[in-house]
């Protein structure tokens, strides 16, 4: 009677990739080193903090905000987020298990599970990453950032490391190539402040994250709404972007042939 | 087309081109449920319709079908039906071989998924049992290819296709993997092989095409084949030893039956040897008799590849 409910379970076969993608993610010795690294960066983040006299809640939200969670973001969490993504599909070709999980599972079916546990895994170090700044900070200083400008910040920067490791997952998935999936984003990555220098602001990712945080940082800090077309063209870039890339890479490497000689 | 029961794969005007090179070229072909074998020298084409057939490259143009459905719309709920071991066979390293047939088995069939079904299975592959929870990158190439064969059956799938199987497994194993293979065959799983080994193929297969230059040259049944291109020789062996019935007493009950023979059959030790130009009558005969394999004499599957591929000449019946 067990079995045969289990049997009947719903997206039975779906929940055992998931939970074999996100253990792999996990468990993988880069997410546990990535790790370490945010934890050793937050501790440098301290040592760089500029400490100065706050008089209201605002302005240390303000400073958390810009000095904790901004700025420090850009380094490590994306080259992070990069770096878990890189292998996450031109793995199983470099160890040539690409031939039999493809051959026994729909492939749109296998990408969209593994973009889903890497989002979540993702999500995990972001976690990590503003709980453990929090935690120190209130250690340290006593002090505690306001609900909405954490979960502001929080949300944001998820979204633009969802932004770099979908990049790094279509790389992945379209090379094949685990070399080319690491060299691509953190080429990228680097590249990304100079774009705006050199008129290529719509290339940048990282021109369209700031016009999204002055927004919301207007928004919630000042309480006014600066919402023109560049500003609307922004937001839909950067919360629609993720949605595009995944399911673009998934209808492309379905066209092509999946052959290791 | 090649056998009256039903076609499991229906493959029609089947084509792959890679940019202006013909890799397979315009392919129909029926497979009933029985042990199909390809073969043909390397760059043929098998491999490349094998992966057709399994939905991993795009055919140029036709549609492989199984089970009555195209492959290349098909949901996973056919895919979970086939079993599949290929050539240059690759695992997660890090997991052991236990887990991977675990992460295989919960992927095909989610009844099945318990220890002792992972463990028969890995049993079934000869594997060392002290390897069974060693991450897979510790593996020797054979053990791998054991790992791969285990893979491939696990989960009870209907059909299982079977690049170079015997490939990177010593002589031994190789005779072990074949009688392994035959027995599945006799549980009633489909079986596809590509190979180039034909030697190995003619203890297996009962039917084959000869692929060459991305065309099927011939394909039907062995001992159509046989009979077709003047190999009338055949041996027949027994299997099972699950009755009575010894090669000797069914020796005598053959030689009854003289004018089935162009000449008088002969008994060795194992099998009986003999020449006829009617080799129904004879499977009618051994139809009745499920311990006992008949097939044209060993090397035959070898002279008709000779002849089909390279155009070799033989002299009839040798």
């Amino acid at each position: 009677m067990k079995k045969e409910s289990k049997a009947q379970s719903f997206l039975f076969y779906e929940k055992h990739l998931f939970f074999f993608y996100m253990k792999k993610n996990i468990l993988s010795v880069k997410f546990i080193v990535c790790s370490i690294l945010v934890f050793i960066s937050i501790f440098q983040l301290f040592n760089d903090y500029e400490y100065r006299i706050i008089n209201s809640q605002r302005e240390l939200d303000l400073s958390i905000f810009w000095q904790g969670f901004i700025k420090p973001s850009h380094i490590f969490l994306i080259l992070f987020s990069a770096i878990i993504a890189a292998d996450i599909v031109s793995g199983e070709f470099s160890n040539k298990s690409a031939m039999i999980i493809y051959a026994t599972e729909s492939r749109y079916k296998i990408l969209y599970i593994k973009a889903l546990s890497l989002i979540i895994t993702i999500s995990i170090l972001a976690l990590f990453y503003f709980s453990a700044f929090l935690i120190l900070f209130f250690i340290k200083t006593n002090l505690l950032i306001s609900i909405h400008f954490y979960l502001m910040g929080f949300l944001i920067i998820l979204i633009e490391l969802i932004i770099y490791s979908s990049l790094t997952f279509a790389i992945s998935a379209l090379t094949r190539s685990i070399t080319l999936s690491f060299i691509f984003p953190v080429f990228y990555i680097l590249i990304d402040p100079l774009l705006e220098g050199f008129e290529l602001g719509l290339l940048s990712i990282n021109s369209y994250t700031l016009r999204v945080i002055d927004f919301f940082e207007f928004l919630l800090f000042y309480e006014t709404i600066d919402l023109n077309a560049i500003t609307i063209f922004c937001m839909i870039v950067f919360f629609g972007v993720s949605l595009l890339i995944i399911p673009l890479t998934s209808y492309i490497f379905n066209q092509q042939d999946i052959r290791i000689d | 087309m090649l056998a009256p029961k039903k076609p499991i794969i229906k493959i029609q005007g089947l084509s792959k081109e890679y940019y202006t090179k013909i890799v397979v070229d315009n392919i129909n072909l029926e497979i009933s449920d029985s042990c199909f074998a390809f073969l043909g020298p390397n760059g043929a084409g098998k491999t490349t319709i094998m992966l057709m057939l399994l939905g991993l490259v795009k055919p140029s143009n036709g549609t492989p079908s199984i089970f009555g459905t195209n492959i290349l719309n098909s949901s996973s709920k056919i895919k979970r039906k086939i079993g599949y071991l290929p050539e240059n066979v690759g695992f997660y390293p890090k997991l052991t071989g236990r887990k991977f047939l675990k992460l295989i088995i919960s992927l095909r069939n989610n009844k099945l998924n318990n220890n002792n079904q992972i463990e028969s299975y890995l049993e079934w592959s000869g594997l060392e049992k002290n390897y069974w929870d060693k991450p897979i990158k510790s593996y020797s190439k054979g053990m791998r290819q054991r790992l791969g064969m285990a893979q491939a059956f696990a989960g009870d799938p209907k059909i299982v296709f079977l690049d170079e199987p015997l490939s990177n497994i010593d002589p031994l194993g190789r005779e072990e993997f074949i009688q392994k293979i035959r027995k599945k065959r006799e549980e009633g799983i489909t079986i596809i092989i590509s190979s180039h080994i034909i030697l190995e193929i003619e203890q297996i297969a009962d039917y084959v095409a000869f692929i060459d230059k991305g065309k099927i040259r011939a394909s039907d049944k062995i001992s159509n084949l046989a009979q077709i291109h003047g190999f009338n020789e055949y041996e027949i062996t027994r299997i099972n030893q699950n009755n009575n019935v010894t090669i000797k007493d069914f020796f005598e009950f053959l030689s009854t039956e003289k004018e089935l023979f162009s000449d008088s059959p002969k008994l060795l030790s194992d099998k009986i040897i003999f020449s006829t130009n009617n080799p129904e009558k004879i499977f009618d005969i051994i139809s009745d008799y499920p311990d006992f394999n008949f097939i044209p004499i060993s090397g035959t599957l070898n002279k008709i590849y000779k002849k089909i591929i390279r155009g070799e000449l033989f002299e009839k019946g040798k």
